[in-house]
């Protein structure tokens, strides 16, 4: 209907005209008291009551239900993250109670077994204290008195610098520049300079630190990982460079020794993988290790130390026994252990 | 307006008083109330688009002055204004696609708005400054024209043509 067409209504106004009356009554009913038009609210209000109270009580009602379902699946969700940890940690021992089997089979069957160790190097383990900052003043007053002396100084004496870790172990103990040190079964450093009985240990933290490693995942076989660089940068955690990227590595894999095959049964633990990015465009990982030694160990270390067998070093009898004289001699027959299970012991006897 | 759309519009306005008054708190966000019952006037008048309509615009507007505290007739007197412009609009050029209402709801609420509350800032029953009423007014015209899309939505939907089968088409026969 068009607003100026005379198209009257029912009451022989027009819309343009009804407008105008709507819009004056507004205006009227703005300059009225509010006080005026208060029963009208309450009218209003007691109309709209009923419902809400209905709307209300069915609000409390959809609000409850919504808070039931949130705690339910706060619940499930929490469920859901408990089972994993249930299912992790059952994993987790499992592959326990397998290596603890193992190792009771392996010590059993060693000691079982009559076969001598025939490896031609044997490790040793020395116990050693790192010694703390009193041990390090002492003796350094004890190098300052004997440099006051006419011949105060030591033979093979250290130089100290007080943040560099000591041993005390030396010359003494037959320890060497390179062996590792083991704080609690992990690797901890490796011996840096020795004196007569003193040595210092360059950490794995510690930049100038180097040693080749393996990275394996967890449940692997630790001598069968990709083999890596493994440096202390000084700050933060040490990397492991040279891994190629067409080796799968992940965060929490295991890094072992990777040079001690042959002289170590097993690998010794350095860490696991904490970081781990490939740029792009990298032939190598960039991995970051996180020790598994802790920085100052309060607990005494251990020096691992290589020596010649000693069986291996001996004569060996079996080659002018009357027996071993009927059989065909061949060039590892002195070596090898099959042919030496019961002989030198039955020979020594 | 017959009896039935007249009993319709009383029922749609109470149920919007109901809604002003009790659920759209939970739809605020901050100090940006939704308003029921202006979106209601807006959108029956754009529906209907006669002059008629406008009725529902000065109910709407008179509900929603009492249930506010203050003084009657400001917000009727916008709500009927912005209605009446809004309508003018809508009949001047009369686009089909559904967007076209919503955005004259969405600017009749704005202006209603807007101009409700410079007048009761005016009349002093509002004690903020005029720019952050004018900010609020924008958003909650906004806000409240955001609720009536999918009305539109639905009319857009259902006054799309549906495609009419021919028997001339080639691609409906099957041969024999």
């Amino acid at each position: 209907m068009p607003w100026t067409e005379h198209n009257h209504g029912r009451f022989g106004v027009g819309p343009a005209h009804a407008l105008l009356l709507a819009l004056g009554t507004c205006a009227l009913l703005t300059l009225l008291p509010s006080a005026w038009l208060t029963p009208i609210r309450d009218l209003l209000q007691q109309a709209l009551r009923p419902t809400q109270h209905a709307v209300r009580g069915l609000r409390a009602v959809c609000r409850d239900g919504s808070a039931r379902l949130d705690g339910c699946l706060t619940d499930s969700a929490r469920w859901a993250a408990l089972r994993d940890r249930c299912r992790t940690l059952e994993e987790e021992n499992q592959r326990l109670k397998a290596a603890l089997e193992t190792a009771r089979l392996s010590r059993r069957s060693s000691k079982s077994d009559e076969l001598p160790d025939t490896r031609l190097l044997t490790p040793h383990l020395h116990p050693a204290h790192v010694l703390g900052q009193q041990a390090l003043a002492f003796l350094g007053r004890r190098q300052l008195l004997d440099a006051g002396s006419a011949a105060g100084i030591e033979p093979q004496a250290l130089v100290l610098q007080v943040p560099a870790h000591l041993l005390d172990v030396g010359h003494d103990r037959q320890v060497q520049p390179g062996h590792l040190v083991l704080a609690a079964g992990r690797v901890w450093g490796r011996i840096a300079q020795v004196g007569a009985c003193t040595s210092t240990v360059c950490t794995v933290w510690q930049p100038g630190y180097r040693d080749v490693v393996r990275v394996v995942s967890p449940g692997s076989d630790p001598q069968r990982g990709p083999r890596g660089l493994l440096e202390g940068i000084g700050e933060g955690q040490p990397r492991i460079r040279l891994v190629e990227v067409t080796h799968p590595v992940a965060v929490d894999d295991l890094v072992y020794t990777g040079a001690e095959q042959g002289i170590l049964p097993e690998p010794l633990l350095y860490g696991r993988v904490a970081r781990l990015e490939r740029p792009v465009g990298a032939a190598h990982w960039e991995i970051w290790m996180h020790p598994a030694a802790e920085p100052d160990p309060t607990q005494a270390v251990a020096v691992l130390r290589m020596e010649v067998n000693p069986l291996r070093s001996l004569p060996n009898p079996k080659a002018s026994s009357p027996d071993r004289r009927s059989q065909p001699a061949g060039p590892t027959a002195s070596l090898s252990p099959a042919t030496s299970r019961t002989g030198p012991k039955r020979d020594a006897r | 307006m017959n009896i039935g759309r007249g009993l319709l519009l009383l029922g749609l306005i109470y149920t919007a008083a109901v809604v002003d008054t009790t659920l759209t708190d939970a739809a605020a966000i901050g100090p940006i109330v939704p308003a029921a019952l202006p979106l209601l006037a807006i959108v029956w008048v754009l529906l209907v688009a006669e002059p008629r309509a406008l009725l529902a615009a000065f109910l709407a507007g008179l509900v929603c002055d009492l249930l506010t505290p203050g003084r009657i007739g400001p917000g009727a007197f916008w709500l009927l204004l912005a209605a009446a412009a809004a309508l003018r609009v809508r009949r001047a050029w009369p686009a089909e696609h559904w967007s076209w209402p919503a955005i004259l709801t969405a600017l009749a609420l704005v202006v209603w708005a807007s101009l409700t509350g410079l007048s009761r800032w005016l009349l002093g029953e509002i004690g903020l400054p005029p720019g952050m009423i004018l900010q609020r007014a924008v958003l909650t015209g906004l806000y409240s024209a955001a609720f009536g899309l999918p009305c539109w939505l639905l009319v857009g939907w259902l006054h799309t043509p549906s495609p009419r089968r021919s028997d001339d088409d080639p691609q409906l026969l099957i041969p024999s």
